[in-house]
């Protein structure tokens, strides 16, 4: 009798503060996520020049007789893009509240050609980095499926081949540091431990539409 | 777990191997589009020279000319800009054009004048040297584009037209040397060395605004040398030869050599 008494003090102790009889109300079992994806068309530094206009060989507004010289003597090959290949992690802290961060890179390839005998003279590649922290709203949650918008803000950096007004492939490295911005406004994920997910509707540096898949784990919790 | 992990790597190398043309590269132009260009920029130069000279050349026409005819003379060669003379200068009205003559018909040998434009910075000196024959000289000539020196013999291509805004084709000698206003002491500006290696006709290219400094002829024959020298390293220098001796008429054939390679422009 004693023994069951001192248990159900002991019983009460544990959940000292909580008066007896009160249902006791569990934390939410957070979620940790990780994720692989390709961004399509992501918006790097020299994206205005990529679909404005393509690259000129000149650091001068002015088209004077060296400039079109210098340009004449060369000519581009094909822009290739990685697109943006993107690491995520991320934790579920509350049903509809991820919290994380993205590491991305993307790179821009392209060959410069000779025009007299059109070897390849040169090459005009670009990388960029960038560690985008995120915040992911589920709006939609299911087993199976969630929906989502996300927002991440972060920094980045690209690494080119700085076009000088050069005549002779003379080329220095470039460095820019920049923000990066994410806006996402829907995402879909299928799956529960294993997952593929989609976003659309998105505009920044990781790309404006997204394809990966996923993995996530829930720690396991210790008994008392 | 580690099955997992390597999922997720192969998933990554999967997806680095893709890649796709977010540009198309341009069309490879031909293997002589800098020659072409230079022969173009060095034509110009010429021109810009030459029409200095025609303009001199017919004001010299329009002063000796009867009174009774004078009227006709200028509605067909200054129809905007009308000649004036005060003494031995005269000026195309609403024009920055100022010929400077020494009170002898351009028509006599020995005779010089000076025509200048942009405020005085592009001049010209034109000597009577024989019949319908100038001697062309500048130095440091500076026009909104172009600065430079030209040495050229200039001759009227008989006979004269009758009608029209033009009186003269030309054929032209010797040599001139320019570079861009906008190039300097640094990497990559050049400066263009031209020889005339066979006397090139220019032909007028058609009415034009006399305020435009580009050129009113256009080169329709013979053959021309230009040496690309840049600046800053004398050890680069191209070697461009345009023959244009195949060309009839206004039909223009020219041929453009530039590093070994020979294409008809």
């Amino acid at each position: 009798m004693a023994f069951v008494t001192i248990a159900s003090s002991q019983e009460r102790v544990r959940y000292a503060g909580k008066p007896a009889g009160k249902s006791i109300k569990k934390s939410f079992p957070i979620e940790f996520e990780f994720r692989v994806s390709h961004g399509f068309l992501p918006i790097t530094y020299d994206f205005p020049e990529n679909i404005l206009g393509g690259t000129e060989y000149c650091d001068v507004n002015i088209r004077t007789l060296d400039y079109e010289y210098a340009n004449a003597l060369q000519y581009e090959g094909n822009l290739y893009s990685t697109g943006s290949l993107n690491l995520s992690h991320s934790v579920r802290v509350k049903k509809w509240l991820e919290v994380g961060a993205v590491l991305s890179y993307n790179g821009s390839f392209r060959n410069i050609y000779s025009t007299v005998d059109h070897s390849v003279v040169t090459t005009d590649n670009r990388h960029s980095f960038f560690f985008t922290p995120t915040i992911r709203f589920a709006w939609f949650t299911r087993e199976w499926v969630r929906m989502y918008s996300s927002v991440g803000l972060g920094a980045g950096v690209m690494i080119s081949d700085d076009l000088r007004y050069s005549n002779t492939s003379l080329f220095e490295k470039d460095i820019q540091f920049g923000p990066s911005i994410q806006l996402t406004g829907f995402g879909i994920s299928v799956g529960k431990s294993f997952f593929g997910f989609a976003e659309a509707g998105a505009i920044g540096t990781l790309g404006l539409f997204t394809v990966g898949m996923g993995w996530r784990l829930k720690p396991v919790r210790k008994s008392f | 777990m580690k099955k997992m992990i390597f999922s997720l790597v192969i998933a990554v190398l999967g997806l680095t191997t893709t890649s796709c043309i977010l540009e198309e590269g341009d069309t490879p132009p031909r293997e002589t589009k800098a020659g072409k260009l230079i022969f173009d920029y060095s034509e110009q130069f010429i021109s810009a020279n030459l029409a200095l000279a025609d303009i001199a050349i017919k004001v010299n026409k329009f002063s000796e000319t009867p009174a009774d005819q004078k009227n006709a003379i200028e509605d067909r060669f200054f129809p905007q800009f009308k000649p004036r003379a005060t003494g031995n200068t005269w000026a195309l009205l609403n024009s920055d054009y100022v010929i400077t003559t020494d009170g002898k018909s351009l028509e006599t040998t020995g005779a010089k004048w000076r025509v200048s434009q942009y405020e005085g910075k592009f001049i010209v000196n034109i000597e009577c040297t024989g019949d319908k024959q100038w001697k062309l000289t500048s130095q440091n000539s500076q026009d909104w584009q172009y600065t430079g020196n030209t040495d050229l013999l200039v001759k009227a291509l008989l006979p004269a037209k009758t009608v029209g805004p033009y009186l003269y084709d030309y054929s032209v000698d010797g040599t001139c040397n320019f570079m861009s206003i906008h190039s300097g002491n640094y990497e990559n500006s050049n400066r263009i060395n031209c020889t005339v290696k066979e006397p090139m006709k220019f032909i007028y290219r058609g009415q034009q605004s006399y305020f435009q400094s580009y050129s009113n002829f256009y080169a329709a024959g013979g053959k021309i040398e230009m040496i690309v020298n840049n600046m800053s390293d004398p050890e680069k220098r191209d070697l461009i030869i345009a023959d244009l001796s195949s060309s009839v008429g206004t039909n223009i054939v020219n041929r453009i050599t530039f590093k070994g390679i020979t294409q008809v422009w």
